[in-house]
């Protein structure tokens, strides 16, 4: 049974097109890397799974519901940006995740915030920007949720702080869970996924288990992204 | 989920406005200290025109801020940055706004008996003698006679609370259609704010051309005495419609039309 | 051993070559335990699932052996473990000849080649 399903899913802004009849089954248990360069739907899709937008075509269903206060329930979202209330104190998030979410499991965020070294005391604005987005990966991996939607997590991150990243996903997430994980470096995150999406100009080009695409294509996906996307 | 989200709507805007007030009570006491012992100071007493110079300002500052925060509670933490958190909140968007709403009304409500208090505490340290009670009893003394208005006085204060409500959701709308204004989004709010005006007064004397409508108004404001119940139902009514059309627009474009920057 | 993974081949594979060679090289030494399978995945910097696909392929060909209650560990059977380094080296030797094939050399000359070699340790030592 897939987690997240998309029928015919179409959203346009104005005249451009952002997204155009993408149809996806995604299972649980796999982790999923939805690949294409800046531009390509990659954050319009799963701003639709959250209904942050509402589809202009078709629809996106989260076991079987359309995204709303149950499936939010359920669902884990890292965008791309710093996003909480930055007045707050680490310790306070905690409170703010445990009070909102019911599988944020706080004791597990509290481990991992204190193996990094984090004084749980200090104001969010004050970290600095490396450690503001460690605070929201574990704030995000730190819930039991059955989809995971983790928006170009390794973007512009150090080595360090990608196999950081990358440790703390593989040791985190639940795995009945759906993790999808977008980003426009695939090579970074290429040895965790499962499975593939490639983006293009809002269409699904490509959806493929990245092992057998491996051996069928005898390069990387990594190298393979590299000869779709060519410019 | 709604008491969750007024709770941390309070916190918001409690750690703004709590020391405001504290410096605003704290001041109001000096001061009436002051006016008490030395009622020439504000004459000659440098230090003492400065400390009142200061109070005007924290009063102003109560509702300056008290606005920005009204504002900035819906454009900034909804539709800004922090609009990817609220947004991923297990509940609806009406919720929030409801969340946000109740938030705005009792901080003004605050600010309001802040603003008061102040005042009523220095005038009670100042003149601390006998012309205060003789106020006082002046006071106790007028209440009975307004026993048989009491009804009104109530439809009254529904009015102006409804009213400071429709305020605050007209903002709401105005920063949501604005919004919609990627790169220009506060000067589009400020725009939309001013049409929203714009459109009212244009709806008002649109009302008042139309014979029949003005002199059914006139009728009831005109001819009613003064227990009758009847303009404050007419103004409440005007009010509510009014909220309601702005609820819808600022619903619209926050739920449907979303676009977080 | 470090876990790198080259391309173009699955990954499931890579980390069946590498943990064979980390059990031939003494670095899993017979009966000894294998970490659990999230452990491992996070180490490696795969995926779970991958690891879980490796670690069962490893079972299968009998070089790993799972205890209901206590994980998993490495087979002391001697004969798999001969035949696991067998092939090993099967794979090693394969590269070596085609590699001198490469620069020109027959067969006789590899094995006169390999045969005269000393390691720069012999030497020394």
């Amino acid at each position: 049974m897939a987690v997240v399903v998309c029928n015919n899913l179409t959203k346009r802004y104005g005249k451009k097109t952002a997204l155009q009849n993408v149809n996806l089954n995604l299972e649980p248990g796999r982790i999923i890397g939805l690949a294409g360069p800046n531009g390509s739907g990659k954050t319009t899709m799963i701003k639709l799974m959250q209904r942050m937008l509402v589809p202009t075509e078709g629809q996106v269903l989260i076991q079987g519901k359309e995204p709303g206060p149950e499936t939010k329930a359920v669902v884990a979202y890292l965008p791309d940006r710093d996003f909480l209330p930055d007045w707050m104190k680490v310790s306070a998030l905690f409170g703010l995740y445990q009070s909102y979410y019911a599988d944020f499991d706080r004791a597990a965020a509290e481990r991992m915030i204190a193996s990094l070294g984090i004084d749980q005391n200090q104001t969010f604005k004050k970290l600095s920007k490396g450690t503001r987005e460690k605070v929201q990966l574990i704030l995000t991996m730190s819930r039991k949720a059955q989809v995971y939607l983790l928006d170009e997590p390794i973007a512009g991150v150090d080595p360090a702080a990608r196999d950081y990243i990358i440790r703390t996903i593989i040791s985190n997430y639940n795995p009945e869970a759906m993790v999808l994980i977008s980003t426009h470096l695939i090579a970074d995150i290429e040895a965790v996924l499962d499975e593939v999406i490639f983006l293009k100009e809002g269409r699904i080009v490509l959806h493929e288990n990245a092992d057998d695409l491996r051996t069928k294509v005898s390069m990387s996906v990594d190298e393979y992204f590299r000869e779709v996307f060519r410019c | 989920m709604l008491g969750k989200l007024l709770g941390y709507e309070m916190k918001a805007y409690g750690r703004i406005m709590v020391p405001i007030y504290i410096a605003l009570i704290a001041l109001s006491v000096v001061l009436g200290i002051g006016f008490h012992f030395l009622p020439d100071a504000m004459t000659h007493n440098f230090i003492f025109i400065l400390l009142f110079i200061l109070y005007i300002l924290l009063l102003v500052s109560v509702v300056v801020m008290t606005t920005i925060l009204g504002v900035n509670r819906y454009y900034g933490n909804l539709l800004g940055r922090e609009g990817y958190f609220m947004f991923s909140l297990p509940t609806r968007t009406s919720t929030m706004m409801t969340a946000k709403t109740l938030a705005a009304l009792i901080w003004t409500a605050f600010g309001a008996i802040a603003g008061f208090a102040s005042i009523l505490l220095t005038s009670l340290i100042a003149f601390n003698d006998d012309s205060f009670r003789e106020i006082a009893d002046a006071i106790t003394e007028v209440l009975p006679q307004l026993k048989p208005y009491l009804g009104n006085i109530i439809v009254w204060v529904i009015v102006i609370v409804v009213g400071v409500v429709t305020l605050i959701v007209r903002v709401y709308a105005a920063v949501s259609i604005g919004s919609q204004w990627s790169g220009h989004r506060m000067i589009g709010s400020i725009l939309v704010y001013i049409g929203f005006k714009v459109i009212e007064t244009i709806i008002a004397s649109i009302v008042r051309a139309i014979t029949p409508l003005r002199t059914a108004i006139e009728n009831i404001v005109g001819n009613a005495d003064s227990a009758s119940f009847k303009p404050a139902i007419l103004a409440l009514v005007i009010i509510l419609v009014q909220l309601a059309i702005y609820w819808v627009i600022a619903w619209f474009f926050t739920d449907r039309k979303l676009n977080l920057e | 051993m470090k876990w790198e993974f080259k391309s173009g081949i699955p990954i499931y594979l890579q980390i069946i070559s590498l943990l064979k060679m980390k059990i031939a090289a003494g670095e899993l030494p017979p009966g000894s335990q294998v970490q659990p399978v999230r452990e491992l995945a996070m180490e490696a910097g795969v995926n779970p699932n991958t690891m879980q696909r490796a670690l069962t392929q490893l079972e299968q060909e009998g070089l790993l052996y799972t205890q209901r209650t206590s994980g998993r560990f490495v087979t002391e059977d001697k004969q798999v473990l001969k035949e696991m380094r067998k092939s090993l080296s099967e794979q090693y030797v394969k590269d070596l000849f085609e590699a001198l094939s490469k620069i020109g050399m027959n067969r006789e000359e590899i094995i006169e080649a390999v045969s005269s070699f000393e390691s720069t340790d012999e030497k020394e030592a």
